[in-house]
């Protein structure tokens, strides 16, 4: 039974029904620079996570393709590839993610990175690259499947180059669904680790830098004392349930933001399930 | 075999090498200009004297938080497969597919929400130094549970689509996805350790989709690492192994800093080594290289 037919539509609906409200709801009872905090945080933090999709499905791509050259021509280049893709992957992302930021600090303190674009492109990138393994890896699967296909052969035998066909026919032609939801699984992931480690790294990074500096998103926006505080004040929900209508009055800007975080995780995961569905991946 | 351990100890070298050259090469902080005071220093000293303890701790939670993921997400994954393909046969009424909907959606809240969400949230109401709360936190939160849940679920459905299990049907092998009914499923068998549910097809699809969901259990592995350290790093209790990685990171002590990094980075790489190693075991059971183990299994 297909009780949702196109559910990934139907939590796109969802997602940015939720988020109108929530900003309806903060315009009307949050205050005006907090309000407008909320807004910048939760731009920062979606345009982080489109160029950090992006960068990933680019590294993707080319180490995936490259991965299959390498061992179709039997080159040594293939077992030092796959060794590094492997290193990346046993690497807990938070670790590789705090050394990201540790060298912001240090680029911030030497003023190689100035402005607040080149600090999200930096993050993002960060984030990428201990991303763009899942890519890579469905980038190989696939064409591995589509290789062992009849068309690829009777391709070659009419004179196409083999990187024609591995990059249009079978990626571009043939898997953007695939390539599709990872791209959307990796925003959601993207979006987890960038609130993440805003969050934790709030306390600041080094004596020598102060990360106010930096844009703010919804993780930095959360760890900001009041915004820590709001949410404290969820857990005196607890103990004493009448408490629960000032939450969505006087906490607003901690709770709204949490709620942002966790309603954009809950629906892109839906929606990358949806496709997955929809496309019988 | 020697070639899986080899890989692994060549990764592991690898990136031990990399952080001995940074220890070399990164400046001790008590010869940096902005060095840590003099109490900073006694209280890193202080911090740092039960560090063995505290990786104990971690790797404890760890190993801990990852064998109840294990295990939640196939029990949650396959009682989600049933009511699935319980529903294909018998409708439920539009109130009820609601409810489940909105129960299913408010319960995903609390599944999704990153850890240091609930934890500063629980901060006022519980001991947010126990261990048990980090087990738990390292389960239920940050979407773990139910993002492997779903992966696991993907497997059986794809498993249950494929020929064998019409066959079986067709072959008088119990089919009926009904709670506690001769030819159905019994529910406690579901939430054993081992499930097992002989002479049905389920047994068969859930042995298949075991077998693998076992490579996803790496990533499963680094996932649930990345998880536990953001909620050690935003609980900021003192005596956390990422609590003191953070400040190590804050107070320039880069020697404490890698050998914290590395000392979770070997986690992950022995829990690699021993899925790969579980794989290969399986791999050469289903390849029938070892005849005698077959034969005893059967």
């Amino acid at each position: 039974m297909k009780r949702f037919p196109g559910s990934d539509i139907l939590w796109t609906v969802i997602w940015i029904s939720g988020l109108a409200a929530v900003m309806a709801w903060d315009s009307a009872y949050l205050n005006a620079p907090a309000f407008a905090q909320v807004q910048e945080a939760f731009l920062h933090s979606m345009i982080a996570g489109v160029v950090t999709v992006v960068l990933a499905l680019c590294f993707g791509w080319i180490a995936g393709v490259a991965l299959y050259f390498f061992e179709q021509r039997r080159s040594g280049w293939a077992g030092v590839l796959r060794f590094k893709l492997d290193l990346i992957r046993s690497m807990p992302q938070i670790l590789g993610l705090l050394t990201g930021y540790v060298l912001l600090t240090f680029f911030l303190d030497r003023g190689i990175i100035a402005t607040q674009t080149g600090q999200l492109l930096w993050t993002s990138f960060v984030i990428s690259i201990f991303l763009f393994i899942e890519v890579a890896d469905v980038i190989i699967e696939r064409i591995h499947h589509y290789a062992a296909s009849d068309f690829v052969p009777a391709m070659l035998g009419c004179g196409i180059g083999e990187g024609r066909i591995v990059n249009v026919e079978i990626l571009w032609r043939n898997c953007r669904a695939h390539l599709l939801n990872k791209a959307v699984s990796v925003f959601g992931m993207a979006i987890f680790l960038q609130c993440s480690v805003d969050f934790v790294v709030s306390v600041g990074l080094s004596t020598d830098v102060n990360l106010t500096n930096v844009p703010v998103t919804l993780g930095s926006l959360l760890a900001k004392i009041d915004s820590k505080q709001d949410v404290l004040a969820m857990g005196i929900v607890f103990t004493d349930p009448s408490y629960l209508p000032n939450l969505f009055v006087r906490h607003l800007q901690g709770v709204s933001t949490a709620f942002v975080i966790i309603f954009t995780l809950l629906c892109i995961a839906r929606i990358s399930e949806g496709i997955a569905k929809r496309y019988r991946l | 075999m020697k070639k899986i351990v080899a890989q692994h100890i060549a990764g592991l070298a690898a990136v031990g090498t990399v952080f001995f050259l940074l220890s070399l090469l990164l400046p001790d902080p008590r010869l940096h200009e902005n060095a840590l005071s003099m109490d900073a220093l006694a209280a890193q000293t202080h911090a740092s004297a039960p560090l063995g303890g505290m990786v104990f701790r971690f790797l404890f939670v760890y190993v801990a938080v990852m064998v109840l993921t294990y295990y939640g997400a196939q029990t949650l994954a396959l009682f989600r497969f049933v009511r699935t393909k319980q529903m294909t046969t018998e409708l439920p009424s539009p109130i009820a597919a609601a409810g489940t909907f909105v129960a299913w959606t408010i319960l995903s809240f609390l599944l999704f929400a990153p850890g240091y969400v609930i934890v500063y949230s629980l901060k006022s109401v519980v001991d947010t130094s126990s261990i048990v709360l980090m087990i738990v936190l390292g389960v239920v939160s940050n979407g773990v549970l139910v993002n492997y849940a779903g992966k696991f679920y993907a497997l059986l459905m794809n498993e249950s689509r494929k020929g064998y299990v019409q066959t079986a049907a067709v072959k008088n092998v119990h089919s009926s996805y009904c709670w506690n009914t001769p030819d159905g499923i019994r529910m406690r068998r579901m939430f054993r350790l081992q499930k097992r549910f002989p002479g049905h097809v389920l047994d068969h699809i859930l042995h298949n989709a075991r077998y693998q969901y076992r490579s996803t259990l790496k990533e499963q592995a680094s996932f649930v690492i990345t998880g536990l350290v953001i909620i050690e790093m935003a609980l900021n209790i003192q005596g956390h192994l990422c609590y003191e990685l953070l400040q190590s990171i804050l107070f320039k002590n880069y020697d404490s800093v890698l050998g914290i990094m590395f000392v979770i980075f070997c986690a992950v790489k022995i829990t690699d080594l021993a899925v790969d190693l579980w794989i290969w075991r399986a791999d050469r059971h289903y390849a029938n290289l070892e005849p005698d183990e077959a034969i005893s299994r059967q």
